[in-house]
């Protein structure tokens, strides 16, 4: 009579588990599911990128989030020139370290204030001009065409030249603000 | 004695003794022969520089000084004066222009040749000022003297007309000049080849040999090297030697970096500015406003007429400049198998002061491995040498 009484204690256990069981999933499986994220806008930007077989910059196009504020543009433009492009045939020119202090607006200008990773981070005449201009252009294109200038400042600072060794050592001048050359684009 | 006397003492005398520019100082005596002041000089071989700041504020004038400009104007009631480093031209009375030996602008100061500080007060002003080179002094003396009647008419002849001779004399008698600057040096090696070399050991090689090979084939045309050894330059240097020297050329020789060692070729570059639509003035107001507003900028403002000159300078010469890169460009064409990726135009440091027709040629890409090994050898840094030679002569013959 125990042992039949103790099976009977086990079996309704049993059965109190795999009911509990039961409706615990169904609890779980009927919770309302997460809402898939609703998508970021995003929005098409022009970079300018080196060409890997001549001297010569050449535009990507890539879709990216959309962003509130133009810094948030720029600083975001910056960044994806760090990284290399899609297309094989081109290089990134633009320093992976290169960080952008800060970004100042007045027409017809954008103040660019970078870290010191812009120095010495070319060389020649040729690739001075690649560098900045890769700058340049993917900054004043995607911006409206009222901003002609981008005046680079580095740490706060004008400077006479990029030149590794001195701003005395370069050779393309950025103590006054430099337009756009779309004449480099293949 | 401690380590750091001995330290300073050393400065000291090669400070002294082994500069070049030997700091001194003169006297300047009043009409009554008072002394007025002492004034500070520099002296290169031989030539006594005086410091145009200490003389005129000794006159009582009132000094507006921008080291940054380089640019100096001294004034006192309707008297005054423009100097600008580089430039041989000084603005008189804020209209009129007189021509002197450029100022030498040494160590955030602004010096002139004592014969032209002479000559620009006997000239500009009713007094009289003449140099003793015995007892090192400056003096002013009484304008009325008496004079046998060639001094008086050598005194009180027409400036310009003798200018004009002047220069009609010089030109006769001057030769062609062509100012070759390797572009890199000391401790600036330019671009570094996939093997190590640098291009300021080939630069410097091109350079002497084209130096030497317009010397010795072309005897209407002589050259000035801005350096002749492994040594650096500040760039602006580079072209205050053209100016000061009135060079009829400016070549700047340079092998050329890309991020990747593909690329081949040579390329001239010419000085472009950045057109714009709006007045470079308004453009330079507007900027400064902008700095000015931005708390992390540190440095003084923009200067608005540096600026405006600055994008007239690269227009001056630019149809000259282009001419000369341009047979630069044909005769490295027939000499080099490298291909010729033409003329550039960029704001570039180097030649944005140049008075005359200016070309920076990126003679090769020395981030390309094959390209590297051509500009080793001397036989090709010959070649090269000698087609911007012939383009030189070529350029003489046509223009001069």
């Amino acid at each position: 009579m125990r042992k039949f009484r103790y099976l009977l204690f086990v079996l309704l256990l049993l059965a109190a588990l795999g009911i509990g069981y039961w409706a615990l999933s169904r609890l779980v499986l009927t919770e309302p599911t997460e809402q898939p994220p609703e998508p970021v806008p995003e929005e098409e930007v022009q970079l300018y990128y080196a060409d890997r077989y001549s001297p010569t910059l050449a535009v990507e196009t890539r879709t990216l989030p959309e962003t509130e504020t133009r810094s948030e543009r720029i600083k975001q433009i910056v960044t994806e020139l760090g990284r290399s492009p899609d297309d094989a045939e081109l290089i990134s020119v633009v320093p992976e370290e290169l960080e952008l202090h800060s970004v100042f607006f007045d027409e017809p200008f954008v103040v660019v204030d970078f870290n010191n990773r812009l120095i010495g981070a070319a060389s020649g005449a040729g690739g001075e001009k690649i560098l900045l201009y890769s700058l340049v252009n993917s900054l004043l294109g995607n911006l409206p065409e009222r901003y002609m200038f981008v005046q680079f400042l580095i740490d706060g600072e004008m400077r006479k030249t990029i030149g590794a060794y001195g701003e005395e050592s370069g050779h393309i001048a950025i103590e006054y603000p430099l337009g756009p050359r779309w004449e480099l684009v293949n | 004695m401690r380590w750091i006397e001995k330290v300073l003492l050393i400065v000291f005398f090669i400070t002294v003794f082994v500069s070049p520019l030997a700091a001194g100082s003169l006297d300047l005596i009043d009409v009554g022969g008072s002394l007025t002041r002492e004034i500070g000089i520099r002296e290169i071989s031989g030539e006594i520089l005086v410091d145009i700041y200490d003389f005129f504020s000794s006159l009582d004038y009132r000094i507006n000084w921008s080291s940054r400009a380089e640019r100096m104007e001294v004034k006192n009631g309707e008297r005054s004066y423009n100097f600008h480093s580089g430039t041989h031209r000084v603005l008189v009375g804020g209209n009129r222009l007189f021509d002197l030996s450029p100022p030498f602008f040494d160590n955030q100061r602004l010096y002139l040749p004592v014969d032209s500080i002479t000559r620009l007060i006997n000239q500009t002003t009713e007094e009289k000022l003449v140099w003793n080179s015995s007892r090192r002094q400056l003096q002013f003396v009484e304008a009325e003297v008496d004079r046998s009647a060639d001094e008086y008419e050598q005194l009180h002849e027409d400036p310009v007309r003798r200018y004009l001779e002047e220069e009609m004399a010089a030109s006769e008698e001057r030769e062609w000049l062509v100012v070759i600057d390797p572009g890199h040096g000391g401790r600036d090696p330019g671009a570094i080849g996939p093997t190590g070399l640098m291009e300021k050991e080939v630069v410097l090689n091109i350079s002497l040999k084209l130096a030497e090979k317009i010397e010795s084939r072309y005897p209407n045309i002589r050259t000035f090297l801005t350096l002749d050894k492994d040594e650096f330059i500040p760039l602006h240097n580079r072209t205050r030697m053209a100016n000061e020297l009135e060079a009829d050329l400016f070549i700047s020789i340079h092998a050329n970096g890309h991020h990747s060692p593909h690329p081949t070729g040579f390329e001239m570059f010419i000085l472009s500015g950045e057109a714009t639509d709006p007045s470079a003035e308004q453009l330079a107001a507007t900027e400064n406003s902008v700095l000015k507003q931005y708390e992390g900028y540190q440095q003084q403002e923009l200067d608005g007429l540096v600026w405006i000159l600055h994008q007239l300078r690269g227009m001056v010469h630019t149809r000259e400049s282009e001419a000369l890169a341009k047979l630069i460009g044909e005769t490295m064409e027939q000499r080099s198998s490298t291909p010729n990726r033409g003329i550039k135009g960029a704001p570039l440091w180097v030649l944005k002061d140049a008075q005359m027709p200016a070309v920076l040629v990126e003679t090769g890409f020395l981030s390309n491995p094959r390209e590297e090994e051509r500009l080793r050898t001397p036989a090709y840094q010959q070649e090269l040498a000698d087609a911007i030679a012939r383009a030189v002569y070529r350029y003489w013959e046509r223009y001069y």
